[in-house]
């Protein structure tokens, strides 16, 4: 179970990310460091500009680092690798493809699988996320809920061992966010992956994580780490426990402390 | 995605009866102006102007100038989209590629090609060529602004999603950038094919022995008005049929946008 002892998968190290705009330089990130274990979910929260998701960018390889670096299963980060799956709060679906296809698309690049074993493949995570009937349509056709589905079916059937989430359920509506929430936590128990998740949802973070890293902006850095120690499987009930409520006041408070600090 | 109630008394007309009322009311409106005596001169009654239909085809004009005029624009068109997309491409890829040639492509892309004429002909000789190199300049020139705006406007997350999935760039052009950019080559395409029809006359200004634009401009100073307003008509039906069917193929090949219903 997760929050147990296990072997490191990802390892930041002083990472540090400086933009230079027209406006002078702008430190996104300041000597990052983070061990996450195998297996474990992590859920980023902090206020906007804090980094998080430059940092998930530079986890995924789609950033560098201007200083430190980060190993993932003890090996330096350098670009992208099918290793590390990211699901994006836009979903970046693409729309020409139907959702088989889109599910297929890093499927196709890998060469040592079969058309069957794609498709296979494919179907279950199609079927995992609940669109089988909507196997041949297009995105437009989908509401945001099915296309973040989508997004997250396409990302698990290359059989990433990291998950990179950047606020996947950002865009969605209450009811609809409950719901992946929830089936969320029921894929990363079946599936045993180590997830990293970014959210502005403090009440999300708790539900999911096994870990909550709360950051803090300008320059963003890592401000507290919180071990949640209520045991899974956890379900929207689980908002209930008072441990939950206290947890979420103490996060809360934090948070909105940075925040009032970032009006400033 | 919000779609238009099918039950108003709009859309209960079919397509091709508002078709017919669009065309009756041209001819209305024509006729008015032709008997009116202060345009009666520029818009001669229509009757005469299909009559000179007859006239141009017994010359042996008629077909002949559509001929040459649909060859050299589709070969000008032809060559001005092959070298067009690749350098839209380039230009969007390679920022020094963009940096050097974007300037001069606007700065072209402006001046009337009337202006530039005599000076192709002054090498090209007179004949087909002259005709096909700026009919070829003003396809290139369009078609290359609007490719290079379609791909640099490929949403970011899209490429960043290719990446994470495996795509090196070989792939990412061919599987992500290339579909995303399709809707704006067949943009494109429609504006290369106006570019095209409306250089005609430039095109064929200088020393052309046959084509539309030609005939438009030696009737003008004839002042032959019937045949030359056929002419017109001519051209614009052609602009037309090109534009039909190239929706054919934009709904095939672009019905996976989502469309905001008009």
């Amino acid at each position: 179970m997760a929050g147990e002892a296990r072997d490191i998968k990802v390892q930041i190290k002083g990472v540090e990310k400086v933009y230079e705009g027209r406006n002078g330089k702008t430190v996104a990130l300041n000597g990052v460091n983070l061990d996450i274990r195998e297996n474990e979910f992590i859920c980023v929260v902090g206020p906007s500009g804090c980094g998080k998701s430059t940092l998930l960018n530079i986890i995924a390889g789609l950033l560098e680092p201007s200083a430190g670096e980060v190993l993932v299963d003890g090996k330096k980060v350098v670009g992208t690798g099918v290793d590390r799956g990211v699901v994006f709060q836009q979903y970046a679906l693409f729309p020409w493809l139907t959702v088989k296809k889109n599910v297929e698309f890093g499927l196709k690049l890998k060469k040592d699988i079969t058309p069957e074993q794609r498709e296979e493949t494919a179907m279950k995570y199609i079927r995992m996320v609940g669109l089988e009937k909507f196997v041949d349509s297009y995105p437009k056709e989908l509401s945001g809920g099915m296309k973040q589905r989508v997004a997250i079916a396409r990302a698990y059937a290359v059989n990433p061992s990291l998950l990179l989430m950047d606020e996947p359920f950002g865009a969605l509506d209450a009811q609809t966010r409950t719901q992946l929430q929830t089936e969320l936590l029921r894929t990363w128990q079946e599936e045993q992956k180590t997830c990293f998740f970014i959210t502005h949802d403090v009440e999300e973070a708790i539900l999911l994580a096994s870990k909550v890293i709360i950051m803090s902006a300008r320059p963003g850095r890592i401000r507290e780490i919180l071990d949640i120690n209520i045991p899974y499987p956890r379900n929207q009930e689980t908002k209930i426990l008072p441990e939950f409520t206290q947890l979420k006041n103490y996060i809360w408070n934090i948070v909105y402390k940075e925040y009032l600090e970032v009006q400033q | 995605m919000p779609k238009k109630k099918d039950n108003d008394i709009i859309s209960k007309i079919p397509k091709w009866v508002w078709l017919l009322l669009s065309l009756l009311a041209a001819v209305l409106l024509w006729t008015a102006l032709s008997r009116n005596p202060a345009t009666a001169n520029s818009f001669y009654p229509l009757p005469e102007v299909f009559a000179s239909a007859k006239t141009m085809i017994d010359r042996g004009f008629l077909f002949q100038d559509i001929a040459s005029s649909l060859i050299s624009a589709g070969i000008g068109f032809a060559l001005g989209f092959l070298f067009g997309v690749p350098i839209a491409f380039l230009m969007a890829w390679y920022r020094p590629v963009r940096y050097i040639l974007e300037p001069w492509i606007q700065f072209v892309r402006n001046i009337p090609p009337l202006a530039y004429v005599p000076l192709v002909v002054i090498s090209a000789g007179i004949g087909r060529k002259p005709q096909i190199i700026v009919i070829c300049l003003a396809t290139f020139l369009t078609i290359c602004v609007t490719v290079f705006q379609g791909v640099i406007n490929v949403d970011e997350t899209l490429i960043k999603a290719a990446r994470v999935l495996g795509a090196n760039d070989t792939v990412l052009f061919i599987k992500v950038i290339f579909p995303a950019t399709t809707p704006f080559i067949i943009t494109a395409i429609r504006l290369g094919i106006s570019a095209a029809l409306t250089t005609l006359i430039a095109a064929e200004s200088t020393g052309a022995i046959a084509g539309l634009g030609m005939r438009i401009k030696t009737l003008s100073t004839l002042f032959d008005t019937a045949p030359m307003l056929l002419y017109i008509i001519i051209v614009g039906v052609i602009g037309m049929l090109a534009e039909k069917i190239l929706k054919f193929f934009e709904r095939r090949l672009t019905s996976w946008q989502e469309k905001r219903e008009i």
